[in-house]
């Protein structure tokens, strides 16, 4: 089962929803000279709400009837299978060192043109993992099968991996909790990102206070 | 050398302050030997009193606390470098792609437009 939070899934008549709908349509529209295949998803630090994110994100995408991958290459913690409700136990480590064909590992969802590659085990190396040429080749593969690939990755503040994933992808976006990320930390994590050349998509604002007068306002249009 | 008394009773203050300088010159001249302490002007029964400007000092410390309060609240506000609106994301200088707002799940409000799940 989806978890709820889902909420692109669980409820997507609501006002929520909607707001992810705009950020997706805000993606899609952000390079109009280039079809941006491959997104990143990362944040400074833990806990902003980075998997939500790129899972209600995927949600969305798939609705609009497009092929959609979500690959968690969050190695070290890795959470979107979770979120799906399915086994961690084949996933993109498997992939990486050569113990499974990724037709094996992709699992199709409810929701129609989602698929999804967990994880996978625990690995020693994830930076040099993500870094090496298998990636790269998977990549190349699954873009043939896929319309769009959406990678959830580690904080970038604390590890490289993001850093490794957004020199072979086509864009990154920044996931920013409302009062718990610091303009400092997302400086940061903004400058570790230009430092590899990243096309630098935009900033999600994530869990800020809910707007009581555009609710109220919604209400009284309904 | 002045003197100055304050009390609630006039009559007492004149008769205080005289009675200080009386004393006064009277115990100088014993101790120091010096014999020209003078007493140059008398205390008179005040007419009027004064400090009757309780609302006053009421209202200036009450301004005082207020701008000492406002000035903790833009302290605070000023050494919170965390980012909670759009507004803050402009120091940042990347697009901004949207916000999503705190949620409990089920328990949103409906958006105003209709939505097809069988796309």
């Amino acid at each position: 089962m989806i978890n709820p939070k889902v909420i692109t899934y669980s409820d997507p008549a609501s006002i929520v929803a909607e707001a992810y709908r705009v950020i997706r349509s805000n993606i899609q529209f952000s390079n109009p000279d280039r079809v941006l295949k491959r997104i990143v998803i990362t944040s400074y630090g833990s806990m902003e709400g980075k998997t939500l994110t790129i899972s209600n994100l995927a949600v969305a995408y798939a609705y609009t009837g497009k092929k959609i991958l979500l690959v968690d290459a969050d190695l070290r913690k890795p959470k979107v299978a979770q979120i799906f409700g399915m086994g961690n136990d084949c996933g993109l480590s498997n992939l990486l060192s050569g113990y499974a064909q990724y037709q094996q590992c992709i699992k199709s969802t409810v929701v129609k043109n989602l698929h999804i590659l967990p994880g996978g085990a625990a690995s020693p190396n994830p930076s040099e993992m993500l870094g090496s040429d298998e990636m790269v080749n998977l990549l190349n593969k699954l873009d043939e099968n896929y319309d769009i690939i959406l990678l959830d990755t580690p904080p970038v503040g604390f590890v490289t991996d993001a850093q490794i994933l957004s020199t072979i992808c086509s864009g990154v976006v920044l996931v920013v909790a409302s009062k718990q990320t610091d303009t400092n930390a997302a400086l940061q994590a903004k400058s570790l990102l230009e430092s590899v050349n990243a096309n630098i998509i935009g900033v999600i604002l994530n869990r800020t206070k809910a707007d009581e007068k555009a609710s109220k306002y919604i209400e009284r249009y309904l | 050398m002045e003197i100055k008394v304050q009390d609630e009773n006039p009559e007492a203050c004149a008769v205080i302050a005289n009675m200080i300088s009386e004393v006064f010159t009277r115990e100088v001249e014993k101790i120091t030997k010096i014999d020209n302490v003078q007493i140059i002007d008398k205390a008179v029964i005040p007419i009027e009193p004064i400090r009757t400007n309780k609302l006053f000092f009421v209202f200036v410390a009450f301004a005082g606390g207020l701008m000492t309060s406002v000035g903790i609240v833009f302290f605070l506000q000023y050494i919170n470098y965390k980012i909670r609106n759009t507004e803050d994301l402009k120091v940042i200088d990347i697009p901004v792609l949207g916000s999503i707002p705190e949620f409990i799940p089920g328990r949103e409000k409906k958006s105003p437009f209709q939505f097809n799940n069988n796309l």
